[in-house]
């Protein structure tokens, strides 16, 4: 029961209720399960303008374009993303916000091209 | 079952809450207008609104910040964000109200809250202390010193207020609010770009007239400006209430998926 306690106040120590697509996001992307990457997504909230940031620190890639349709809570991003080679393609990834009023499982999950390939992601908020 | 923790069940709530001793049903009137003769307003030996005394005040469940609003225009002036997560919240029965799980209501929210409140006036400081809304009290600088930047501050739930006295309205601006409030019960809610500005006054010893404007431009297109009166309850003390104790609604809340709100297992994928 103690450790529970732990556990919940860890929990609500993590509340986020502000602009439901601001905050850390992760999980993976790939075009498989077989073929899957580890992706952080952070974005922000700022100016009345949602900006945002594909894999933080040395390699972090900024995205150009963050776009969210609040009928139906599909965000879009766009930014250059370099393949194996180092080349910039672009990276455009379509899904939708769900279970917005939770702090713990709330899911952004879509589909993907990068260049010419295709895939699919889905991310948690952490 | 504890105020803060009836999101998900309203009616009941409203039932419960209109019959509890400390509850009033939402305000109707907006501006102080006093009905009855009442004793005048009470003064500080220099001169100064006691906005304290041998009582408490008595604060009405202000459910629906939209129907306080003051001025020309009388509408929530939302973003599109908040206007659909209004209309998602509503779609839930506010379910995941952060102060249904006993988190501080913060803001303008925690004067709308059904449980009473004290004023403890020193000449450097004013403390707000609350029944309610997890037990908090809030601290109001009266020692002249300016507003920090919003970047400048470690992001709280009642932010970094700063008040002063015009003629006899207590004035508080406040800023560095976080993000784990809503500002009001049915779902509206904000950013950490909130700023207040309350003018709090006592036109008799029995009313204390409420007044916020608050001030989101991540969240609402224009400053929008609410009001409300609370009543004195003259001899009334404070007591003790802990709303985290077996907080049983928390325990039984779950998500769009029907996953537990609160689990230390993984949950899956909606």
């Amino acid at each position: 029961m103690l450790a529970a306690s732990f556990l919940l106040f860890a929990t609500l120590a993590s509340a986020q209720v502000g602009h439901p697509a601001k905050g850390a996001w992760s999980g993976y992307w790939g075009t498989s399960d077989a073929d899957k990457h580890r992706i952080l997504l952070v974005l922000d909230w700022r100016n009345a303008e949602l900006s945002g940031t594909i894999n933080p620190g040395p390699n972090a890639i900024t995205l150009d374009k963050v776009g969210l349709d609040v009928d139906t809570w599909t965000l879009k991003l766009e930014a250059a993303m370099p393949d194996a080679s180092g080349r910039k393609r672009p990276f455009v990834a379509t899904g939708r916000l769900s279970n917005l009023g939770s702090w713990t499982n709330r899911t952004y999950a879509g589909t993907y091209t990068f260049g010419a390939e295709k895939g699919r992601f889905t991310v948690t908020l952490n | 079952m504890h105020t803060e923790v009836m999101g998900a069940v309203v009616a009941a709530a409203a039932a419960l809450l209109f019959g509890s001793p400390h509850a009033n049903a939402q305000a109707t009137v907006r501006a102080a207008t006093p009905t009855k003769a009442s004793a005048p307003t009470p003064r500080l030996p220099d001169g100064k609104v006691d906005l304290g005394g041998h009582g408490m005040w008595s604060q009405p469940w202000i459910t629906d910040f939209g129907r306080q609003v003051i001025g020309p225009d009388t509408s929530i002036p939302f973003l599109p964000w908040t206007k659909a997560m209004y209309e998602y919240n509503k779609s839930n029965q506010v379910a995941y109200d952060p102060q249904g799980f006993c988190l501080p209501p913060g803001g303008p929210r925690m004067f709308g809250t059904p449980y009473p409140s004290q004023f403890l006036q020193q000449a450097d400081r004013i403390v707000v202390i609350f029944e309610g809304g997890a037990h908090v009290w809030r601290e109001i600088h009266m020692d002249g010193r300016s507003l920090p930047k919003r970047e400048d501050l470690n992001p709280t739930y009642f932010g970094y207020s700063v008040g002063h006295w015009e003629r006899d309205t207590l004035v508080v601006e406040t800023t560095g609010f976080n993000e784990k409030t809503w500002l009001n019960f049915n779902g509206t809610m904000h950013t950490d770009e909130l700023t207040t500005l309350e003018r709090i006054s006592r036109p008799n010893r029995d009313t204390l007239h409420y007044e916020a404007t608050i001030n989101d431009p991540g969240a609402y297109s224009r400053p929008w400006t609410i009001a409300w009166d609370i009543p004195w309850a003259e001899g009334a003390e404070l007591a003790e209430y802990i709303c985290q104790e077996n907080n049983q609604f928390l325990l039984e809340l779950k998500d769009d998926v029907g996953n537990p709100f609160f689990s230390d297992v993984p949950t899956t994928t909606p």
